[in-house]
């Protein structure tokens, strides 16, 4: 049964907030394994989403296997974060325009150190008259902004540092 | 938002696919986020009145009584990417439903969606959806059209504003609604069975200017070439004095 990208998202999020230190799902062909990344997180601190990247091992091409659904161990510094390879990062799915405001007029989604929920809004990619809003895929709080609004953006390119 | 009714009889309306007809609403985009997690079909609505309709990134989009606005909502299985080719499905379905009342030769379309009446804009379509990154949870595909009266006081058209009645042409929004109705579904259905291909032909075989120099303007950017095609993405290819550039979001200006 391939999992909905939102129901990764979700999967992340329940195991983020309880109290397992490792979660392994199998579900006819594909299996996810969502671990922390050592004990210390989990003891330290709350605030740290302290998740492990999701792992897939099935071979299937299915939403479950989406990088992005992935979340930063330990890193606190937007530095440390942002040169970690698709760790904690939001993408962005197509190439557009990249908007941090609904309209020209309003504020922005979110910006650094905004705390966010799965499903919050980020931003807005436009490609041919498209808008498309970009939420949150876990919750944390915003350690970076990638991109200029008004720029640009290829597809896979960071958007959003989320801790 | 009041007056809910849900009309029947209407010739050509699509199988598996929902109406709903307001009196009066804010603006049908929003309507259609607030209903898009709650729909079980493809579902129409349409207002007769819209008291904040909106065009591209908030602008006002001037909707006076009597003109046509209705947008479509759905929940496609589609990544951003595919779910944007549907802005040429929806410029092409607005095309061939204007074009029961219209003569072709005065009819023509400008990238992406804009659909002209002799060369001045006569409708507006507008994409918006929402999702994580990769899948979208729905997707909007508004319309309006200038059935009755051309909007005044436009500071910042590309092209001017044009309407059905100023030239002697009468179109109901429920007819419309249902031509209209038709023509997507049967988009979506050449979309999904043979892919873009036949989409975008259908589109070129409409546009206006090809093959001549236009001028698009990205968030950052002019520039100017002659419009050679559209390429597999639906982007906008120019040949300019450096070479073929591909545009994926701006405003073309002739």
């Amino acid at each position: 049964m391939p999992l909905s990208y939102s129901e990764v998202a979700e999967i992340v999020k329940i195991v983020d907030s309880s109290n397992c230190d490792e979660v392994s799902l199998e579900l006819e062909g594909t299996r996810i394994l969502i671990r922390r990344r050592g004990t210390g997180a989990l003891e330290t601190t709350t605030r740290s989403p302290a998740v492990a990247p999701v792992e897939t091992s099935a071979s299937s091409s299915t939403d479950a296997q989406k990088p992005a659904a992935s979340a930063s161990a330990s890193s606190t510094s937007s530095e440390g974060l942002a040169a970690a390879p698709d760790v904690g990062k939001v993408c962005s799915p197509m190439v557009g325009t990249f908007y941090t405001r609904p309209s020209p007029e309003e504020p922005e989604f979110v910006t650094i150190g905004t705390k966010v929920d799965v499903g919050t809004p980020l931003c807005i990619i436009e490609v041919m008259k498209l808008f498309t809003t970009i939420e949150a895929t876990q919750a944390g709080t915003i350690r970076a902004v990638l991109a200029e609004n008004g720029q640009m953006v290829e597809y896979g390119q960071p958007l959003f540092v989320i801790e | 938002m009041k007056g809910q009714r849900t009309s029947t009889d209407v010739p050509f309306w699509p199988d598996g696919t929902d109406r709903i007809v307001l009196d009066e609403v804010d603006s049908t985009m929003a309507e259609a986020a607030r209903r898009a997690g709650d729909l079980e079909r493809p579902t129409w609505i349409m207002a007769r009145q819209q008291t904040a309709a909106r065009g591209r990134r908030g602008r006002e989009w001037k909707n006076p009584a009597g003109n046509f606005a209705a947008t479509l909502v759905w929940q496609p299985d589609a990544t951003p990417a595919e779910a944007s080719l549907r802005t040429f499905t929806a410029s092409n379905a607005l095309y061939e439903a204007l074009a029961c009342a219209v003569p072709e030769a005065r009819l023509s379309l400008k990238w992406p969606n804009d659909v002209l009446l002799s060369g001045g804009k006569v409708a507006g379509i507008l994409l918006e959806s929402s999702g994580f990154a990769e899948r979208l949870d729905w997707l909007a595909v508004g319309f309006g059209v200038n059935l009755v009266e051309a909007p005044k006081g436009l500071h910042d058209a590309q092209v001017p504003p044009a309407c059905l009645r100023d030239a002697g042409i009468e179109f109901e929004a429920d007819d419309l609604l249902a031509r209209l109705a038709d023509a997507m579904a049967e988009g979506e259905a050449l979309l999904d069975r043979k892919g873009f291909g036949p989409v975008r032909d259908a589109w070129l075989s409409r546009a206006a200017r090809l093959g001549e120099i236009v001028t698009a303007r990205t968030a950052t950017a002019e520039i100017t070439g002659i419009f050679e095609t559209l390429n597999e993405a639906g982007q906008l290819v120019l040949r300019t004095s450096t070479g073929q550039v591909a545009i994926p979001a701006g405003d073309v200006f002739f």
